[in-house]
């Protein structure tokens, strides 16, 4: 199994894409986590003139930071919802490594030198879990440097609700491992990011919404991509509600359904990218 | 002797067009042995159903008695057709990904990458290379690991006279160090020089196995050209070793029915007056043998 690793870490690290995607994951989202804190509050509350007006307009937030975005146990969800905006980048290293690999026909040179196509495919499945790993663990290393500079760590409990990285290694696990097959599938790099794309912001979303609303159908949460965007919970509102009426409302949980939908469906992929590479003659 | 390679039945086709129709022959170590064929014999399809590339449809294949296919093709080197590497890394770290494949312990790598002179050029990256050294990087990977058996496929496909002579040498060499080597090819000159053995595919058909000497011909076939062509070959028709005979431009090619020397011929020819201004014998035909084999 280390040999598999070993071939597979060896195509890697000599592709400057590795770094650099890598490399830009880590800085992107340390820079929108780190600087998320000093953006406005969409909303406003103008204060009327009056003495209690001002009294309220100085208490009520006026940016992320002063309404809590970094306070525990919230930064979990805070930050991993975020995060979740860059699983592109790996998943766009994933299609390429996937991709390229039919494009200049090493594949069938792999197979020619002694490998077997199962042993190629787990060799693949090593990448996929690397990309996600990788990701998860900026994603959390970053979020443990911010939780330790905002909060009295005698206080809290750092760990709680840190059920949320695991969910965002669920998000972007799944990501890959629909990349992995379009990789496979469409076998050029750049025609699969778009597809990739173009299906998760654009045909999934308006299938659903045509499927529900025209022909009643309550399907869309059950389309693939649909249950690994539920796994984190949008935290805005619930983030809100809680600094501006000093009332602390239920922590969101994760959903181990939808955890457990998005993990089946990542299956189903590699499933499909494992049956399409035995039946095609190389 | 012992046998390297053993085909039973092995079966290809896409479609209704047949690839490889029942394919059985075996090569036995040490030999050289040739796939000849025409364009779309299915050399290449029966070359890659023997790496596992290709699926046969039925039929089977044995390596060294019955290895492993995954644990044969680490002791087989191959050149098929284009090479195939990854174009970011350098020719020195493909080398390293393949010795990684094959799992060579030591691997040979400098060896190889001087025996097809690309030492000043393995640091660079195998995108900046010309097709020349491409190929030839290709060979240095084949030959990694000392492997038992050497695969060729048309081998010298797109190479220029220099490295097509090139490659004949290494071939030659690598047979003479023990390999053994299987290569398909459609040139005939090619296999004729290096094969000891060969097998004759046409349309997925085994047309012949064997020794490459019994395939060709023992009649010899005289390169005859003179001032005038058309009596030459008119005298000629009155020969009676004279078996069939087919102008070639300047040329007229006669193939004799019995062994008869060059000198009877040219003494024959002057008594009536022709003077010849070329006479050649071309003893070895295995491409007689082998068109005959084709066109039936």
């Amino acid at each position: 199994m280390m040999r598999l690793f070993s071939i597979e870490w060896f195509k890697l690290k000599h592709h400057r894409f590795f770094w650099i995607g890598m490399g830009l994951f880590l800085v992107l989202l340390s820079a929108l986590l780190v600087y998320f804190g000093k953006f406005e509050l969409p909303i406003k509350v103008e204060s009327d003139g009056s003495f209690e007006g001002e009294m309220m307009s100085g208490l009520i937030p006026k940016t992320f930071e002063e309404a809590g975005f970094y306070l525990m146990p919230y930064l979990w969800q805070n930050g991993t919802y975020l995060a979740g905006f860059f699983k592109f980048i790996p998943a766009f290293l994933m299609l390429f490594f996937m991709s390229s690999e039919f494009e200049y026909r090493t594949y069938r040179q792999n197979v020619i030198d002694g490998l077997s196509v199962g042993e190629f495919f787990i060799s693949k499945l090593y990448s996929l879990l690397l990309f996600s790993l990788l990701s998860t663990l900026a994603v959390g290393l970053t979020i443990l440097f911010l939780a330790s500079s905002y909060n009295d760590l005698q206080e809290v409990d750092l760990l709680q609700q840190s059920e949320f990285l695991l969910a965002l290694f669920m998000e972007i696990f799944f990501l890959l491992s629909m990349a992995m097959f379009l990789g496979l599938w469409v076998k050029r790099s750049a025609v699969a990011i778009i597809i990739l794309i173009m299906y998760y912001y654009v045909v999934e979303p308006v299938t659903g919404w045509v499927v529900d609303n025209y022909l009643g159908l309550a399907i869309s949460d059950y389309l693939p991509t649909r249950p690994s965007r539920q796994l984190i919970p949008q935290p805005f509102a619930r983030m809100f509600s809680v600094r501006m009426f000093s009332k602390l409302e239920e922590l969101d949980q994760l959903n181990w359904g939808t955890f457990s939908l998005s993990f089946a469906y990542s299956l189903a992929f590699l499933g499909a990218a494992f049956g399409l590479l035995k039946k095609r003659d190389l | 002797m012992e046998k390297i390679l053993e085909l039973h039945s092995l079966s290809k086709n896409y479609g209704r067009i047949k690839a490889g129709d029942q394919l059985s022959f075996e090569v036995e170590k040490g030999t050289v042995f040739g796939i000849l064929g025409p364009n779309g014999s299915g050399k290449t399809t029966t070359l890659g159903m023997l790496l596992g590339v290709t699926r046969p449809v039925s039929g089977s294949f044995k390596w060294f008695n019955n290895h492993k296919l995954e644990d044969a093709k680490k002791r087989i080197g191959c050149l098929l057709e284009t090479p195939n590497f990854y174009p970011y890394m350098t020719a020195r770290q493909n080398l390293k990904l393949a010795a990684k494949i094959k799992e060579c312990r030591n691997p040979n790598i400098d060896e190889v990458l001087e025996q097809v002179n690309l030492h000043e050029r393995a640091d660079d990256k195998f995108k900046t290379y010309s097709l020349g050294m491409k190929q030839r990087l290709a060979i240095a990977s084949a030959l990694l690991g000392k492997p038992d058996v050497l695969l060729l496929d048309e081998p010298t496909n797109g190479l220029d006279p220099k490295g097509i002579a090139e490659v004949r040498e290494l071939i030659l060499e690598i047979a003479n160090s023990g390999i053994t080597v299987i290569m398909a090819s459609h040139i005939l000159a090619e296999v004729e020089k290096v094969c000891s053995h060969v097998a004759v595919l046409k349309k997925g058909q085994l047309k012949y196995s064997g020794l490459a000497s019994d395939l060709s011909g023992h009649s010899g076939k005289l390169v005859l050209s003179a001032e005038n062509l058309e009596s030459l070959e008119k005298e000629l028709q009155e020969h009676p070793s004279v078996k069939k005979m087919e102008q070639d431009g300047a040329f007229l090619i006669v193939l004799l029915r019995d062994e008869e020397s060059p000198a009877a011929i040219n003494q024959w020819l002057a008594q009536r007056n022709i003077h010849l201004n070329h006479l050649e014998l071309r003893q070895s035909s295995l491409e007689e043998g082998f068109l005959k084999l084709i066109d039936s």
